[in-house]
């Protein structure tokens, strides 16, 4: 009975009813900095993906797809990977697509650093286009190539920075209040039915999408798992630092957090995944007191953390410790570590889905947490990491990641402070959001009640 | 034996019912009079410009005696009976005033009670209502019986009326289909998908694909959610001209067909509906889809056809409601009445002019087209299935006349011809398994 109900509810129809295109749906994101497209925490995941179209997304269903290519093929005996940029597109301004655009977009990404980009950056020999066609060759048979290309950071971009990819566009923007997005017309996905977007930075009661913890009652939202959780992380670039203060500063800086809604990081990674359990004995507030008390400690932080400042120098002087917080926009941060080796502690954090792999997680947290203490120890990891991925043998990806996260923490690389899992409160008045396979909710046919 | 006799019974009331009743006598009384006073006259061009029912009909009623009489009138080769009436408002007449101007006789019909008859008061006023010339009164018996049975006849010949003739199923989505008598004398449909257009030709109940024109689309495009369309034909040289638009496109394409090749002509900044005359001048009329979006725009473009061309220079704009269809009714080659679908599912009439007139008192869905000869399909306005809605337009004022209910959606209705008879071409799409199966059916008229 219930499989013919099922059925009939399946077989009955669409809807004589057209979609009304109306209403604006408020979000409290963190303001972003500019609209150079970055990734580094979750709330810039979801704004940069309203404004520009990834090259390639996974659908409901985890299947490869693409609003931009009609056609995208791997051929593995040639080992090129073929593109056909969609006929007609255009950027919000009306400029039209091209696939020097598609060039473009591609030499930006792999110059990014971030592990995507670099594992991609490995894998290509060259690329060239011709028409409406782009080709990448690749160095070697690839055979997940197209899963490759589905980063969240490899988007559409034009050479002009006032000209956008994705569903919405900026239209307005009050610095520290808010941002007004409206349809891009051009959306190569088709126009939202939505008549705006209104991004406000402030603690707005109850927009009608916000970011929040998970199990919060709201009346009237729904609530969708993420599925991304953002890891905090002590760090010590130069290298050249006493094991008292950093442990002192550690424990410091985790009684903070954990006052401050985040939640207790005992592993690099997530407790859930993680083979090995990091046990660091936190000090005595009389001792960290005792250590930090004259230390002139100048403590670098990523600009995405910026909401924990107020909060971060009065528990600072509450304690009467004087440490100086600098805080470094989140795109230039590793430029600036490399070319300012002074910096000795570094607060950072990372986003993190779920799904990824283990061994990706790790990857990435060697690459862009080693800046100058990268060194061939490091390297070795990387390529044991990328060998155990290949053999598909779990027992012994296990057994690398307890070594390599025992010998990070014994090295003193980095230190986990916090973390935090978010969820997505929607307000029910809209229907049709759907999570993509990165937690980022997708706008494109989401209308009012 | 007493079966029988029961049935002669019932078959000599529903005669009886139909011949020679209260209706019929009143509104032969009311037209032997004016001929009566008229035939001494010739040329002369008189209208009922004031209709008022006080009586106890209805206001279906009103509107079937008010027909039945200019039928009649209509009748009279010697005469010239004008039709001015626009609509009915609160049982009275809305006439259409601006056009007395060209009229000789004024006539002022009103409908009364009198104890158990209606009866029917009639003034005949000369030019500018300057003064009366001639006055009537007439009463009649008309039975609640016969009341009834005007009712019914809306619905009651639903056998007869509207059928299904033909339903194909087709793999792609189609955006819009038109039937047009073209070259060979033979007729054609045209199919109109996002990335091409088929060319038909009917052969008995066949059709026999002619050609595929490709179509490529030009910047600037708006890429869509859901596609939508609209296809336009006119024949012109013996040649079939089509334009194509849609609301992925800010203009339509224009292209020729002439029985063997089809050639491009251009485009339009608008998607024609229609093509008629105003002071003997040509013109196509129509509108634009609000980019990318589900609807037109508030605007009615009329664009000038001089011998045959069209003059791009020569547009000019009426406003209207933004909508989702449209229907140009045509009297000869005129514009008789201007229609809408609007944005909140409201049927809308218009004068010529364009001035909104009548507006529905229940919703509809978003699609509707006419068939050509006096009938107009309307979707349904359901969130389950669809119910196609036909209404027959009778002296400009629609009545409906058939309800058929829809296994899935309604996505176009558009006017077409199937095996020499006028009707609808209605594209039906169903979704199966998150699967969408899209199937084109002609309906129309089961007249022998």
């Amino acid at each position: 009975m219930k499989k013919l109900l099922i059925l009939l509810i399946t077989l009955t129809f669409l809807g004589a009813i057209k979609e009304k295109y109306e209403g604006t749906l408020n979000i409290r994101l963190n303001e972003p900095v500019n609209f150079s497209h970055s990734t580094s925490n979750y709330s810039d995941t979801i704004f940069y993906s309203l404004i520009y179209e990834n090259f390639f997304y996974l659908n409901k269903k985890a299947d490869i797809s693409s609003n931009i290519f009609s056609q995208y093929i791997y051929e593995k005996e040639k080992r090129v990977v073929t593109l056909k940029l969609k006929p007609n597109l255009s950027f919000s301004t009306g400029a039209p697509v091209t696939t020097k655009n598609i060039k473009y977009s591609l030499r930006f990404f792999l110059n990014r650093d971030i592990s995507a980009a670099k594992k991609l950056s490995r894998v290509i020999r060259s690329f060239r286009y011709e028409g409406d066609f782009f080709y990448i060759d690749l160095n070697y048979n690839v055979p997940d190539i197209l899963n490759i290309l589905t980063a969240p950071e490899l988007v559409l971009l034009s050479l002009n920075e006032q000209a956008f990819s994705g569903q919405f566009f900026p239209s307005q923007w009050e610095r520290n209040k808010f941002m007004i997005l409206v349809p891009n017309l051009f959306y190569p996905g088709g126009r939202s039915y939505l008549n705006q977007i209104k991004i406000v930075f402030y603690d707005y009661y109850y927009p009608d999408l916000y970011l929040g913890d998970p199990g919060s009652v709201n009346k009237g939202y729904s609530e969708k798992n993420s599925g991304i959780y953002q890891n905090i992380y002590l760090s010590f670039p130069s290298g050249k630092t006493g094991t008292n203060t950093k442990i002192a500063l550690y424990s410091l800086l985790k009684n903070f957090l954990l006052k401050f809604n985040f939640v207790r990081l005992n592993s690099l990674t997530s407790a859930e995944e993680s083979p090995v359990s990091v046990g660091i004995k936190k000090f005595s507030f009389r001792k960290i007191r005792t250590i930090l008390r004259y230390s002139q400690i100048k403590l670098y932080i990523s600009s995405s953390l910026k909401r924990i400042e107020k909060d971060l120098l009065e528990y600072l002087k509450s304690y009467n410790i004087n440490i100086s917080l600098v805080f470094i926009e989140n795109s230039k941060l590793k430029e600036f570590i490399k070319s300012n080796r002074s910096v000795k502690f570094l607060v950072s954090e990372k986003l993190f889905n779920k799904k990824d792999h283990i061994e990706d997680k790790i990857r990435s947290i060697i690459s862009e947490l080693s800046f100058t203490r990268f060194n061939e120890k490091y390297l070795k990891f990387l390529k044991e990491l990328e060998e155990i991925k290949n053999i598909n043998n779990e027992e012994l990806l296990i057994e690398s990641v307890s070594n390599i996260v025992t010998t990070l923490i014994n090295d003193e690389f980095v230190l986990p402070l916090a973390h935090k899992k978010f969820s997505l409160y929607i307000n029910n008045n809209f229907k049709d959001i759907f999570m993509d396979y990165y937690g980022r909710p997708l706008m494109q046919m989401v209308k009012t009640k | 034996m007493k079966k029988l006799t029961l049935i002669t019974v019932f078959f000599l009331l529903i005669l009886k019912s139909l011949t020679g009743q209260g209706f019929e006598i009143l509104t032969g009384k009311i037209n032997n009079s004016i001929n009566s006073y008229f035939k001494n006259k010739t040329e002369i061009k008189y209208s009922i410009v004031k209709f008022q029912n006080n009586s106890i009909l209805t206001d279906i009623e009103g509107q079937k005696f008010y027909q039945l009489l200019v039928s009649k009138l209509e009748l009279n080769k010697n005469l010239n009976f004008i039709d001015l009436l626009l609509d009915f408002n609160k049982k009275n007449g809305v006439f259409n005033l601006n056009r007395v101007n060209g009229i000789d006789y004024s006539v002022y019909i009103n409908l009364t009670n009198n104890k158990n008859k209606i009866g029917s008061g009639i003034v005949v006023y000369s030019r500018d209502l300057e003064k009366i010339v001639f006055v009537k009164y007439f009463e009649t018996l008309i039975k609640k019986g016969e009341r009834d049975l005007l009712k019914i006849k809306n619905y009651g010949f639903k056998d007869s009326a509207f059928v299904k003739f033909f339903e194909i199923n087709l793999n792609n989505q189609l955006l819009d289909v038109c039937s047009i008598n073209g070259p060979e004398d033979s007729i054609y449909s045209i199919f109109y998908y996002f990335d091409k257009v088929e060319i038909y030709k009917h052969e008995g109940k066949t059709l026999k694909k002619k050609i595929t024109e490709k179509l490529l689309w030009e910047r600037p495009f708006f890429p869509v959610i859901k596609k939508e369309g609209k296809l336009f034909s006119l024949i012109k040289d013996k040649e079939i001209y089509f334009f194509v638009g849609g609301n992925f496109s800010s203009y339509s394409r224009v292209f020729s067909y002439d029985g063997k090749t089809v050639n491009k002509k251009g485009k339009i900044n608008f998607i024609p509906f229609s093509k008629f005359t105003i002071n003997n001048i040509d013109y196509l009329a129509g509108s634009k889809y609000a980019s990318g979006k589900n609807f037109f725009l508030g605007k009615i473009f009329f664009m000038a056809l001089k011998n045959g061309k069209i003059i791009s220079s020569e547009i000019f704009i009426k406003k209207v409601p933004e909508f989702f269809s449209a229907i140009f009714g045509k009297n000869e080659n005129n514009l008789n009445t201007f229609s809408i679908i609007d944005k909140n599912y409201l049927f809308k009439r218009f004068t010529q002019d364009f001035n909104e007139k009548v507006v529905s008192k229940i919703k509809y869905g978003f699609a509707a087209g006419n068939s050509g000869d006096n009938y107009i399909g309307l979707s349904g306005y359901t969130m389950n299935n669809d119910i196609l809605n036909i209404m027959n337009v009778d002296h400009g004022i629609e009545n409906e006349s058939f309800k058929q209910d829809i296994n899935g959606s309604i996505s176009f209705i558009s006017k077409g011809i199937w095996n020499e008879k006028k009707g609808l071409w209605i594209l039906i799409e169903r979704n199966k398994f998150e699967n969408n199966s899209f199937h084109l059916q002609f309906w129309g008229r089961n007249k022998k």
